[in-house]
């Protein structure tokens, strides 16, 4: 048997017959009317139009047989897809070539077999057009004849079939064109309605920014917007009336030159110094609020106010695109604090002056001078002369506080070696100390630095915690007080320091403070249990004073406590000294 | 004659029992003493009877402490030189006090209800042998 031979341009034929889309179609009435009028033209029992795969013939219409496809090896349509015209097997037991083909030799018993190549548009052979039988007969001139018009037929019917299916694809998107077009249409109208609506959203926005504007000018606070230079982009009208100054007359015009500020002593404040250009040139913090009452406006007829600023740098897209100063004449609230430390002043002067007056009078019954007196009487006189001295003390305290509170404390900066400062103080406790039999331990560093403070505030702080110590330890106890320099980054009593710092550490063998109370240990007022018990008289302001200087002042106080076993109260200031509150803005 | 050779100690002074306590108690150290009971009066006195120390009280009706001192001290050759303590209840560091005192002449400040009178006269013993 010869297996049927594989074209030269078998890839070009392969890509031919599988462009077509014909292989593994349903089979079409078109083609199978085709084979089944061969049957019955030529009384034979088979006809197939057959596609020629790589591997296998494949029946796009079979007439006579249940397959559908079979092996081109053995296939007589593989031999008649490379002749000339036709290919015509009279009699398959008589030729060498299928006479033991299982075609010829079992089913379907093939004993005729004629066949015509079909020729694809682009002239590939894609397949054959055949008739079979299972008895050899002679094949004609006309038999020929007819069998090539047949197989012409199927090749029309195949071009017309790829034409149909175009058209039919044509229709689909001349459909879906239709569909588009429609949806453009109305695409269209959705567009003139959006338009619509714009325009009506575009007049309320207009109407909504209209009264944003309103508001912003009618704002009770000057407000005032810089480009990023510095120029003024809008002023309200707040500020305008605070200012002097006419919207017309000053936008576009570097705000800088257009009013000028002075500060508390009437001393021109440079314009790189001046709130909007610091805000402006600090582009590495988000906000920047700069309030103080330190800040003087001067108006164009050389009149002034008191004003507090707020400045804010206008960062889009993490760029400082302005500044916005919102700021509010205070010249009242400056008239009300004048008012409240004068008030303070009075007051602290009135409600010392009927104890002193106690304290003098019973001073010279008590010195003698004014004739003997019985010890009862001594007695007596001593506790009305130390209850007054309490009364003293706490009007002292409160006056103290009150002067924190308001910020009315005058801080005067010296350089001081603080240390010297510690022995003097606890040799003016001495009397106290040694009354108690405290044992007092002094570390003080060598080489020390001279430090910027208060020595008022310092004395103030130190003594709180000095006579704090002395008074809540029990007799014959312990109290040691170190002074020394601690850098930043090291820890210090479990607090880490973020500055270089002086330190003074006070530690006591005292009562201790209750656990559950440590964290009211620096509130107004508050006076720990066990102390309550053991001495009535304190005022409970003693640290909150200590905490609000030191707050104040740059410095910081913490502790650790256990009771019965005794406290140490860290005290640091910051090695460049104590910074007055109003330095910090 | 023996009140001539006694030191002459002006006290200006408002609060009744105060100057009254003050008084005795200088006289008692044997000062001889005149009170006046705010800062015009003060300065009359001062000027006429040219006492060798004023204890000077701030907060006065009329004319207050510092006021005074300060007319004192432009007034003549005698007025700037006359020690002066200023015995006050304000606040230690309030600030035209201190600048009250460190402005000019001779002048010291005590705070009232923290100094005893023993204080007081130490504090003018002291001053009377520095400015003689």
């Amino acid at each position: 048997m010869k297996s049927a031979p594989i074209p030269k341009n078998e890839k070009e034929r392969l890509i031919s017959l599988h462009t077509l889309g014909l292989l593994d179609t349903k089979p079409e009435e078109r083609f199978d009317r085709i084979t089944r009028t061969a049957t019955k033209v030529f009384n034979v029992s088979i006809s197939t139009l057959t596609l020629i795969d790589e591997k296998r013939e494949w029946f796009k219409s079979v007439c006579g047989l249940d397959q559908r496809e079979g092996d081109r090896a053995i296939s007589f349509c593989g031999h008649a897809l490379l002749s000339h015209k036709i290919f015509i097997i009279s009699d398959t037991k008589k030729d060498k070539r299928f006479s033991d083909n299982p075609m010829v030799t079992g089913k379907p018993y093939i004993r005729f077999y004629a066949g015509v190549p079909i020729i694809n548009a682009d002239g590939q052979r894609i397949g054959v057009f055949c008739i079979k039988d299972t008895k050899p007969r002679p094949f004609s001139k006309s038999d020929e004849e007819i069998l090539k018009n047949l197989s012409a037929w199927a090749e029309l019917e195949i071009n017309s079939r790829n034409l149909s299916l175009a058209l039919s694809e044509g229709r689909k998107y001349q459909t879906q064109l239709k569909a588009q077009a429609q949806k453009l249409g109305n695409f269209r109208v959705a567009s003139q309605n959006v338009l619509e609506d714009l325009e009506i959203e575009k007049s309320k926005v207009d109407i909504a920014k209209a009264r944003e504007e309103a508001i912003l000018l009618s704002i009770g606070d000057g407000l005032l917007a810089t480009d990023e230079k510095g120029n003024i982009i809008f002023i309200n009208k707040t500020a305008e009336k605070l200012l002097g100054i006419k919207n017309k007359e000053v936008v576009g015009k570097f705000l800088s030159k257009v009013v000028s500020m002075e500060d508390e002593k009437g001393i021109l404040i440079p314009l790189a110094k001046r709130p909007v250009n610091m805000a402006l040139v600090n582009t590495t913090t988000t906000t920047t609020t700069t309030a103080g009452p330190s800040y003087y406006y001067i108006r164009k007829d050389k009149t002034k106010f008191p004003a507090a600023i707020m400045v804010t740098p206008i960062i889009l897209d993490k760029k400082v695109i302005g500044a916005i100063e919102v700021l509010r004449d205070i010249t009242k609230e400056k008239e009300i604090d004048k008012a409240k430390s004068e008030f303070i002043s009075l007051a602290s002067h009135q409600l010392k002056t009927p104890p002193t007056a106690v304290k003098i009078l019973t001073e010279r019954i008590l010195a003698g001078e004014l004739g003997k007196i019985t010890e009862k009487q001594r007695e007596y006189i001593s506790d009305v002369r130390s209850s007054n001295q309490r009364m003293i003390d706490i009007v002292n305290t409160l006056l103290d506080v009150s002067h924190i509170e308001l910020g009315t404390f005058t801080i005067e900066l010296k350089e001081k070696d603080i240390c010297a400062v510690l022995k003097n103080m606890l040799h003016e406790l001495k009397p106290v100390s040694a009354k108690k039999q405290l044992m007092i331990k002094e570390v003080y560093q060598k080489n020390r630095k001279m430090i910027l403070i208060s020595e008022p505030l310092f004395r103030m702080i130190i003594n709180n915690l000095l006579v704090n110590a002395i008074n809540y330890t029990e007799d014959r106890g312990n109290i040691k007080v170190e002074c020394c320099e601690i850098n930043k980054g090291q820890i210090l009593g479990g607090k880490f320091l973020n500055e270089n710092s002086v330190a003074v550490i006070i530690t006591d063998t005292g009562y201790g403070i209750p656990e559950d109370q440590q964290g009211k240990l620096f509130t107004k007022f508050f006076r720990a249990d066990n102390v309550r018990q053991k001495q009535t008289d304190g005022t409970g302001l003693g640290l909150y004073i200590v905490k609000s200087i030191l707050d104040n002042t740059g410095g910081s106080i913490w502790f650790s406590s256990k009771e019965n076993k005794g406290s140490t109260f860290y005290v640091t200031i910051p090695i460049t000294g104590m910074r007055s509150k109003k330095d910090k803005n | 004659m023996e009140e001539d050779k006694k030191t002459k100690i002006l006290i200006v002074e408002d609060e009744g029992i105060i100057l009254k306590t003050y008084a005795e108690k200088l006289r008692y150290e044997g000062f001889l003493v005149i009170t006046a009971r705010n800062g015009e009066e003060g300065l009359e006195l001062a000027l006429s009877e040219k006492p060798d120390l004023i204890l000077l009280d701030i907060l006065m009706p009329v004319m207050d402490g510092l006021a005074m001192m300060d007319m004192l001290r432009k007034k003549n050759e005698y007025g700037k030189n006359i020690p002066i303590i200023l015995l006050t209840n304000l606040s230690p560091d309030e600030e035209k006090i201190m600048a009250a005192i460190t402005k000019n002449g001779p002048a010291y400040y005590l705070i009232k209800s923290e100094t005893d009178l023993s204080k007081v006269v130490e504090k003018i013993r002291e001053r009377l042998t520095r400015d003689m």
